[in-house]
């Protein structure tokens, strides 16, 4: 196989897979902290009942994570040579810190919280629910910080052809990471919160059914999805302005990309927002588009009548594969819209004051359940657009994706480790469900 | 080769020495439990490296990073060329991961003993691999001029680095075993200092076995290593690292065996890093095709920059860990720890 297919199929799949795990730990931090923090003011017993149970499942996805993750760094030397050798001084830097300053304190921290309740006290249990909740946003940090400086790279110098660190702070904060990364971690907490509310949903529900209903736990597990829905449905208001914040910045610093997102190949004024349509690059068009007149314009401008550039002002080699990534951004937007309504209704029907007790909207749980892959999706088709969107470029402006690559590493035996690879992830896919759920099950 | 680059040389070496003693024993640790037939003394083990193994693994990251940060060629060399072994052990420390999580959360008896398994392999593998690949940068590469490996993809399969696989198997083995009596009761700590003083004999045999091929395998290193000196202080500390486990083991005393094995793998490490310096991939084709610390250093900007970081970095991961063991001290308990 092509070296350069192997290295993306490899990366791509085996990061792909791993960010499902990471934006599920940033979210349940939250809710452990602020859990933790109403039980330590002296709240009711359930705030424990909502932390344990909520650690016990974030202990799993946090080893899944570390596992999963741990595969990436070793891949940049595998199969990312060129990548490795032209970017090191700025990504190894960056890796490093993220496991000393992040990682180290997220795993010190959360051993306590799954195994230490009788053995500390409870402020340095309430410090150590905030040190898991620091660790882990450390760790998107610099993750996001690098990822931002492959798509806007800054703070270095060239010398013999390789990048090198001049000015870590400008290379940290490069231009487009202080946005990437409050929509990465807002979108993780929505993931995070849909996916406890999932589990709360299947609680109440078998409860409902078959178990002797225990009232402390089924009062814990409601209480609970009112402080998730509560962080989806604020979460979700804020994405849309977050995320046009970031498009702002991808027009500004990859303006060839923002037409590719858009799907607007020629320039003009008044140029639509497109909705939704069928991309066909090859003749530069969308078909079927629905679309706002004069909505990109103006959502870009404020003025209405300003002027788009399209894709046509750019050489085509220089075009990211634009129907992929319009779908798939467009595909984001779509799933953003569910999750607002879904967090609506679940704020509504699990908020103090409901009419009916939420454990009778069983519809509603039931259709919570599979609502919760709307946010993931949403993360994945997000990440998919914005890595693909960069494309031709690794580093954008530096390396090239095809220059990034270790020569030569497209034999049989990296072919058949990526097929390795792949089985192991759907292995382990089905058993982290399986696990989560055992875990879920025992209820809170 | 500026002082920089030789500074960060020494911290690279001491993140993934440390990564050896810490990660060290909770793989020596899992190797007994697949070894273990008494289901009590298994669900012990277990529970003495539940809580630290994640926090233990976080050394290997800062290392190989510290590695990519400064010396990127070599990083690249070293996982490339590697490949298939590199990929073994990443795939075992995936099952370890899964293994250890997951075994205390079932009653199913088909999944527990499918976990056993990839808690035993996920340990055997690595303990294993990590010899391999550290024997295999020892003897060098078959690097040609343009930094390629030559020949066949199966060169890491010498005599030599075979050796020192089995090597680092045994040393891991018994450091786990006296981290596993340390962390037991009266009863079954005499059990486990009697597989430690096994693994030391074993290891011990092993050593001899690579300390007498090495005049051989490695000539090329012992004739150009400028820092033979370093070497030979490390091999002494080494030497008396080991003695002392063998008579702490005779003396049953399970913390100082464990002290003194820490010490025998700190200098390991250091006697490999002194051998190798200032080369960090030799090459078997020869001396010029090498990656040395002169060719792969990060320019003195880049190396300064990153050494503030890492003076802020490394002494937080000392004090995460340090709490972390404080909050976990003494016998670990069953299973019935965790909630």
């Amino acid at each position: 196989m092509d070296p350069v297919l192997v290295a993306r199929a490899q990366f791509g799949i085996s990061l792909g897979f791993h960010y499902l795990f990471p934006q599920t730990t940033l979210g349940l931090c939250l809710i452990v902290l602020l859990a933790e923090w109403r039980h330590f003011l002296g709240g009711e017993e359930s705030w424990q009942r909502i932390s344990d149970f909520t650690t016990r499942i974030l202990a799993v996805v946090f080893a899944f994570g570390i596992a999963t993750g741990l595969v990436l760094p070793f891949t940049f030397g595998m199969h990312w040579g060129g990548f490795s050798m032209m970017a090191s001084s700025v990504v190894g830097p960056q890796l490093a810190l993220e496991s000393m300053l992040a990682f180290a304190l997220e795993s010190a921290f959360l051993a306590i919280l799954a195994f230490g309740r009788k053995r500390v006290s409870k402020g340095f249990y309430l410090a150590s629910a905030f040190l898991v909740f620091l660790g882990s946003h450390l760790s998107a940090f610099f993750i996001v910080s690098v990822n931002s400086w492959m798509e806007t790279p800054a703070g270095y110098a060239i010398q013999d052809g390789k990048v090198i660190l001049t000015d870590w702070l400008a290379a940290t904060f490069n231009p487009s990471f202080g946005v990437r990364f409050l929509h990465t971690v807002s979108a993780a907490w929505i993931s995070g919160s849909f996916f406890f509310m999932a589990l709360c949903a299947g609680l109440l529900l078998s409860r409902a059914k078959a178990d002797a209903p225990d009232g402390a736990a089924r009062g814990a597990t409601a209480k609970g999805m009112a402080m998730a829905a509560t962080i989806a449905l604020s979460m979700a208001i804020l994405q849309p302005f977050l995320g046009h914040a970031q498009i702002m910045d991808v027009l500004r610093h990859q303006p060839v990309k923002d037409a590719a997102y858009e799907g607007i190949f020629r320039s003009q004024e008044g140029a639509p927002l497109i909705g939704f349509g069928i991309p066909d690059a090859e003749n530069g068009r969308i078909l079927l588009p629905l679309s706002i007149p004069k909505g990109l314009s103006l959502l870009e401008s404020g003025n209405p009548n300003s002027r788009v550039r399209g894709l046509e002002e750019f050489p085509k080699e220089d075009w990211p594969p634009v129907n992929v990534i319009f779908t798939t951004f467009h595909l984001m937007v779509s799933l953003a819209g569910v999750c607002v309504a879904a967090a609506f209704f679940a704020f509504l029907f699990s908020r103090k004051g409901a009419k009916k007790p939420l454990a009778s909207r069983r519809l509603f749980l039931t259709i919570l359940i599979p609502a919760a892959a709307a946010p993931y999706l949403a993360n994945e088709f997000g990440w998919i657009g914005a890595e693909i969107g960069r494309q031709p470029w690794a580093v954008y402006g530096l390396v090239k994706t095809t220059a990034g690559v270790t020569p030569g590493q497209g034999g049989g035996y990296a072919t058949f480790t990526l097929v390795a690879f792949v089985l192991v992830y759907v292995l382990l896919a089905v058993l982290a469900a399986r696990f989560i759920l055992a875990s879920a099950r025992k209820g809170m | 080769m500026s002082f920089l680059a030789i500074l960060w040389f020494c911290l690279v070496a001491f993140l993934l020495a440390v990564f050896a003693v810490l990660d060290g024993f909770d793989l020596g640790a899992g190797i007994l439990y697949g070894l273990e037939k008494d289901g009590e003394r298994k669900k012990r083990i277990l529970a003495s490296i539940s809580p630290v193994w994640s926090g233990n693994e976080v050394w290997l990251l800062a290392g190989l990073g510290s590695l990519l940060a400064a010396f990127a060629p070599a990083y690249s060399a070293l996982l490339s060329s590697l490949y298939v072994p590199v990929i073994l052990v990443l795939m075992a420390i995936l099952f370890r991961a899964f293994g250890v999580e997951l075994r205390t959360k079932t009653d199913n008896p088909a999944l527990i003993r499918l976990f056993d398994l990839l808690i035993f392999i996920g340990s055997a593998i690595p303990a294993w691999g990590i010899g391999l690949v550290a024997g295999n940068v020892l003897v060098g590469f078959p690097l040609d001029a343009g930094g390629a490996v030559q020949g066949s993809w199966l060169f890491f399969l010498n005599p030599f680095a075979l050796g020192t696989s089995l090597a680092s198997l045994a040393s891991f083995t018994l450091h786990g075993a006296t981290y596993v009596a340390l962390k037991s009761e009266a009863q079954d700590r005499a059990v486990f200092l009697g597989r430690s003083m096994k693994a030391l004999a074993a290891f011990a045999a092993l050593a001899v076995a690579c300390a007498v091929a090495s005049p051989f395998a490695l000539s090329a290193r012992f004739a150009s290593s400028p820092s033979l000196l370093g070497f030979w202080i490390f091999a002494v500390l080494g030497l008396v690292g080991y003695s002392g486990v063998f008579s702490d083991l005779r003396a049953k005393r399970a913390g100082g065996s464990f002290m003194a094995s820490a010490i025998g793998l700190l200098s390991i490490v250091g006697m490999s890093a002194s051998l190798l310096f200032p080369v960090l991939i030799p090459s078997r084709l020869g001396k010029e095709n090498g990656i040395t610390i002169l060719s792969a250093a990060a320019s003195d900007k880049s190396l300064a920059v990153m050494l503030v970081l890492a003076l802020v970095g490394v002494p937080l991961i000392v004090i995460y860990t340090i709490i972390a063991y404080r909050s976990f001290r003494g016998v670990a308990a069953g299973r019935g720890e965790a909630h």
